[in-house]
């Protein structure tokens, strides 16, 4: 491919190295919410061929609910979860049964602002072991802010075939502009 | 259905002398998200902090909330109408401990969003950051700006940025 960009750093030359492309991560699926809004994103029947899956998304709520849940093959687990957070003021952590995952701007925050997440599944197609997910994410509003570092366990050894997020207690939808992209990462 | 190659590293430069500032321009926006991972290193003088801005804007437009420990305890903050936007708190790089780190822009080439920027950042010696950003501004990203206060980033010091599309 053609190389699209440059770099520069004063007081150095600075180059272009050659561009070069890898297919061990590819994306599987992407969702963009439409002006209606959306009260879940799926992505469903996802191939058992890559090593990890990770969720990368911009997200906002119609509503003042500010947490997303994660079902995982068309079930909300409760097994356990560990989190650290963030508000600007204070850090925590905390441990309990919840399956919120993630954050999201809500709809009396500042205009156009979207909460970001990512979320790794590791190893997600074995069925001889519980699924361990980790999620990084939070947002910023130039006024208020919140980050959270969440570890959460799936007590299941069934293969992850499909991942549904919604917002938590299924409370208003996700905002027009949300962007929900599914990757595959080989090993 | 998978979509092949999504992810592209588009320019890495490995410094061959200490730079004030190092900058991608022309980014195109062809991709969804962009990654910069760096690994770098003070060049000496007074340690600081890390910053980046977008597309030339000086404005009072950007700001953070940050979570980070020091190897005793948790931190939060946030700042709010800043002139750059800080991508280091505890971790910021000093003469002999680097600064690993990876900055995710994403859906930075939509023209109806503020654009977040997800930072983690490491130091060995002095601490581990998790910042999250927000550029207040719809423009697509096409230039990013690198810079530190106080110093140069030192000869060695890595930049990759890398774009991820999305099917």
């Amino acid at each position: 491919m053609t190389p699209m960009l440059g770099i520069m750093a004063s007081q150095i030359s600075g180059h272009l190295a050659p561009v070069w492309t890898t297919s061990d991560y590819e994306s599987i699926s992407t969702v963009t919410v439409g002006s209606g809004g959306s009260s879940s994103i799926s992505f469903t029947s996802i191939p058992g061929t890559y090593k990890h899956l990770q969720v990368r998304f911009l997200v906002r709520s119609t509503t003042t609910n500010g947490d997303i849940s994660f079902f995982v093959n068309s079930t909300l687990f409760s097994s356990r979860r560990h989190s650290i957070f963030g508000d600007g003021t204070t850090a925590s952590g905390g441990s309990d049964t919840a399956n919120a995952i993630a954050r999201q701007t809500q709809s009396t925050d500042t205009a156009s602002t979207f909460a970001v997440s990512i979320i790794d599944i590791l190893d997600y197609a074995n069925t001889n072991k519980y699924k361990t997910i980790r999620e990084l994410g939070g947002f910023n509003t130039n006024g208020s802010g919140a980050l959270n570092m969440t570890t959460m366990l799936i007590q299941s050894t069934a293969a992850i075939t499909s991942v549904k997020l919604e917002p938590y207690t299924a409370s208003g939808s996700f905002a027009q502009y949300s962007h929900f992209a599914l990757y595959g990462i080989k090993g | 259905m998978a979509a092949g190659a999504t992810y592209f590293p588009l320019a890495t430069t490995t410094l061959t002398s200490a730079a004030a500032t190092v900058s991608f321009t022309t980014i195109s926006g062809s991709y969804t998200d962009l990654i910069i991972v760096s690994d770098n290193i003070q060049s000496g003088g007074t340690q600081g902090n890390l910053f980046i801005q977008f597309n030339g804007d000086t404005g009072s437009n950007y700001s953070r909330t940050w979570l980070s420990g020091d190897g005793a305890n948790p931190f939060s903050a946030s700042e709010t109408n800043q002139t750059k936007m800080g991508i280091t708190a505890y971790a910021y790089p000093q003469t002999t401990s680097r600064w690993a780190a990876s900055i995710n822009i994403q859906n930075y080439s939509n023209t109806t969003t503020n654009k977040t920027v997800l930072i983690r950042g490491n130091n060995s010696v002095v601490g581990t950051d998790v910042i999250i950003g927000l550029w207040r501004s719809t423009s697509a990203i096409t230039s990013i700006v690198l810079s530190r206060s106080n110093d140069n980033f030192a000869s060695g010091s890595t930049f990759t940025l890398i774009g991820i599309q999305a099917a």
